[in-house]
């Protein structure tokens, strides 16, 4: 029964294909005839910027994120296991809404540089709108990519490794520097690998920053300049990236023969005494304040100045809704579909991770070729609106489903191989195992695939306006729009609603992932 | 119905090692048969190849004379228990038992739900979920669930190795007399060697993917075709002996070796096989008491052995060999 096509396995290869072929397009479309517009000057221009941006905020997010995790996960102090997960809460502004804040913050006509020229006299150098205003703003918004791997890697670890280590005659600093440290290490390179995958992902802070990276000439290759091929001639770089930062990512997982043991316990934590306790407190206010308090206060300040063009807002808002919607149901069931007929096979997920890996910008060009040939060969059958939104859906479902599978995986692991067996020597074919009993028992992690495509269809920008149809907003893409002509406190609407819809989904998320662990039964 | 299983030549390879290697096994209706076998030597790959969980390389399946080697399992009418009861932990106790009884009426699903969970003393636990059942209990919902839709063949995979120790025989016996109640061909895959001799009607001795050896407990106890099959089922010594007309000469005694040609070859003895009485003089070197009882070491001449016997040690000892509890090695 192993090795038979059975409908399941069928369903499974046709969902990845959804995944697969926007990638294969783009390497098609990149072959293309060549256009004149791009130079070999500016395309090393843009992959200079791109490298500098990914090498600052890899850098960044480790040293805030790191030191996040090594506080919360191995200390105690004074509000630890709120800011165990508060200090997540930035992932739910997207890198546009914190470039937004910061950039308006720290204009030469802004609150903070007016200040400080008023007590100084000199004006201060800090222009948002660099390289390094860009890595600020991105730092902030994905540390928490870093923070989150890393701790859970550290509270995964058992205690008995540095408890041997204390008996082999190492103190608590050597115990950390040479055995808790280098264990999680590969957890500290999978967390700067996807805030990595998230700096080349992004489109609107770097574009509102007016920094020129490899993915915002993709969107502007194709915006502008109406050129598919150079617009996928650009994402090849991106493609390879996004392949590489991916095996380090694998390479940090955990391997199976570490969990899932009987006596697992938790590392002990060290009470952080009187002033060294408030001063990790204050750190991880700081930490909160700036990554989503400051910038979000601050467009909330402004957006209450300015009008809020309330049709506009709430008909970006549905729109956002029924396509997030519609498209978490659809990427959450395509997983599903490749989660069960994958069980034994590792490949199939792989590529749908390299999806995952690959920015959205990319995507949406891979998708324009298919597009249009199946346009060529029904001119008139559909009309133009359902194709743009059905391509949207597909470009999200194709990039996202990965995200989709990994929770389903995990959550089909834990059926186990002999209740599925059970099952089916009971009678039952293996859609009917999967009907009765592994997807009622993984109906949790179901539900958290759905709602991270959600969230992720929410803050999507580059993907969505490359591919929406005309006049068709989201909130991002309302957004950007307002903040692209400079009217921040338009933006400020769109960007704050994002956030409050965000926020409970990131909160449940992660309180859910912190509570498995692997001493649990459930 | 009641079924005839027949597996031949039955072989599946991990890479280049072969879990289960050309095995030729047969469960009779009404009979139980006991799989022994030390961890890792294939006994449960061989029964989820004939449950249809994992595919054969090569061999045949039959069940009454018919091919089933391709048949998927929910096809196979075989009920199997999981070394980990396999309990759905989404579904309440009755619904795990009722589970494949999809295609009977409610009223009569219910019956025998009911009925079942009667005869394992659980009659009132039915919407509990597993979790909140013990171990004892978990290990006889799984059981009942299995025999719930009356298959021809119930195959247990280390069916008691979950439980602790002083609860082992009383669960045994319990399984014992329910599946003694059903017609059905069954297959118990074990390590423990008092629990197969316990339960076995035929016993199959497996190492290292191949069958050594079939029979009745009794016939595998006394007349193992290897020293390998002989420690299987319990202590074995061996000491050298010299064969002439169907007679092997120990140092200890002689014992009966019939067919065997002249010349040296190896005695098995099992611990009881020697006794006080008439015979030789042997030193005592050690005496320990090994729970139910004591085990000394007796030396005559260069030969020593181990017997079940309590003596002082740094003494002498005049025993005899019971050759019924010996036995000359192929």
């Amino acid at each position: 029964m192993s090795y038979r096509l059975t409908p399941l396995r069928i369903g499974a290869i046709l969902a990845a294909l959804i995944a697969v072929v926007p990638l294969v397009a783009v390497l098609v479309t990149a072959a293309g005839q060549p256009g004149d517009t791009l130079t070999a000057e500016t395309f090393w221009r843009y992959t200079r910027t791109s490298v500098a941006l990914v090498l600052l905020v890899g850098g960044g997010t480790a040293c805030l994120g790191g030191i996040a995790a090594w506080l919360v996960a191995l200390h105690d102090f004074p509000g630890r296991r709120l800011f165990s997960w508060a200090l997540v809460l930035p992932m739910a502004a997207p890198a546009f809404v914190v470039a937004y804040g910061y950039a308006s913050l720290f204009d030469v006509a802004g609150p903070i540089r007016t200040a400080w020229r008023t007590a100084f006299g000199w004006d201060p150098p800090l222009e948002m709108r660099s390289l390094w205003g860009a890595a600020l703003v991105m730092t902030l918004a994905f540390y928490p990519y870093v923070y989150l791997t890393l701790r859970a890697a550290l509270i995964s670890q058992s205690s008995s490794l540095a408890e041997a280590a204390r008996t082999l005659g190492l103190n608590q600093r050597q115990t950390f520097m040479r055995v808790i440290l280098p264990l999680a290490r590969p957890a500290l390179a999978a967390g700067m690998a996807l805030a990595a995958m998230e700096t080349l992902a992004d489109y609107g802070a770097t574009s509102y920053l007016t920094v020129q990276t490899l993915t915002t000439g993709v969107v502007r290759a194709w915006s502008v300049f109406y050129s598919a091929a150079e617009a996928a001639r650009l994402a090849l770089p991106l493609l390879a990236t996004a392949a590489v930062l991916l095996w380090i990512e694998r390479a940090g997982r955990p391997a199976t023969s570490e969990t899932g043991q009987a006596r697992w316990r938790e590392l002990p934590r060290i009470r952080l005494k009187g002033g060294w306790g408030w001063a990790a407190t204050l750190y991880c206010l700081i930490l909160i304040g700036l990554g989503l308090i400051l910038p979000l206060g601050w467009l909330a300040s402004l957006g209450w100045r300015a009008d809020n063009e309330l049709p506009r807002l709430i008909e970006a808002g549905r729109n956002v809704l029924i396509v997030g919607a519609v498209a978490a149901a659809f990427t959450g069931g395509l997983a599903t579909l490749v989660a069960l007929g994958t069980r034994q096979g590792r490949f199939l997920p792989r590529l749908l991770s390299l999806g995952y890996a690959t920015p959205g910008a990319v995507m949406a060009i891979g998708l324009l070729a298919p597009a249009g040939i199946i346009w060529r060969a029904f001119p008139s059958t559909v009309s133009s609106f359902l194709m743009a939104i059905t391509l949207l859906i597909l470009a999200y479902a194709s990039r996202l489903m990965a995200a989709a599978l990994e929770p389903i995986d995990a959550g089909l692991q834990r059926v186990g191989r002999s209740v599925s067996a059970a099952a089916r020597t009971l009678g039952e074919t293996e859609a009917g195992v999967a009907r009765r009993v592994e997807l009622p028992i993984a109906s949790g992690a179901l539900f958290t695939a759905v709602l991270l495509v959600f969230i992720d269809v929410l803050k999507e920008l580059p993907a969505t306006m490359i591919l929406r149809p005309f006049g068709f907003d989201t909130l991002a893409v309302m957004a950007d729009y307002y903040a692209k002509d400079e009217r921040l406190g338009e933006a400020a609407w769109p960007s704050i609603l994002i956030v409050l819809i965000a926020i409970p989904a990131v909160i449940w998320l992660t309180r859910r992932v912190s509570h498995s662990r692997p001493g649990d039964r459930t | 119905m009641t079924a005839t299983i027949e597996v031949s030549g039955a072989t599946r390879a991990y890479g280049d090692k072969r879990a289960v290697d050309y095995v030729d096994l047969t469960l009779e209706a009404g009979r139980i048969t006991c799989l022994l076998g030390p961890s890792g030597c294939g006994k449960s790959t061989l029964l989820r190849l004939i449950a249809g969980l994992e595919p054969l390389d090569e061999g045949r399946v039959l069940a009454n004379g018919q091919d089933i080697t391709h048949l998927p399992p929910e096809q196979r009418d075989m009920g199997l228990v999981f070394q980990d009861y396999a309990l759905f932990p989404h579904l309440r106790v009755d619904d795990n038992v009722g589970f494949g009884l999809g295609s009977l009426p409610t009223v009569e699903r219910r019956a025998r739900v009911a009925d079942l969970l009667g005869r394992i003393r659980l009659g009132e636990r039915g919407r509990a979920f597993p979790g909140e059942l013990s171990g004892g209990e978990q290990q006889r919902v799984a059981l009942v669930r299995a025999l719930a839709r009356r298959p021809h063949t119930v195959l247990l995979d280390e069916p008691f190795s979950g439980l602790d120790s002083h609860l082992k025989s009383e669960v045994r016996e319990a399984t014992l007399a329910i599946l003694r109640e059903t017609d059905a061909a069954v297959l118990v895959v074990t390590h423990d060697a008092e629990e197969a001799m316990q339960m076995a009607d035929d016993l199959a001795l497996m190492i290292d993917g191949r069958i050594l050896q079939r029979g009745t407990p009794q016939a595998c106890y006394l007349d193992p075709v290897s020293l390998e099959a002989a420690r299987l089922l319990g202590e074995a010594q061996v000491i050298s002996a010299e064969v002439s007309a169907g007679v092997a000469q120990t140092v200890f005694g002689s014992v009966p070796a019939p067919g065997h040609p002249d010349g040296g070859a190896q005695v098995m003895l099992r611990p009881n096989a020697l006794v006080p009485g008439p015979g030789v003089e042997a030193d005592v070197s050690e005496a320990r008491f090994v729970g139910q009882a004591w085990r000394a070491t007796l030396t005559v001449g260069e030969v020593s052995t181990q017997a079940r016997l309590a003596h002082q040690p740094g003494s002498r000892l005049s025993v005899s060999l019971d050759p019924a509890a010996a036995r000359v090695l192929a």
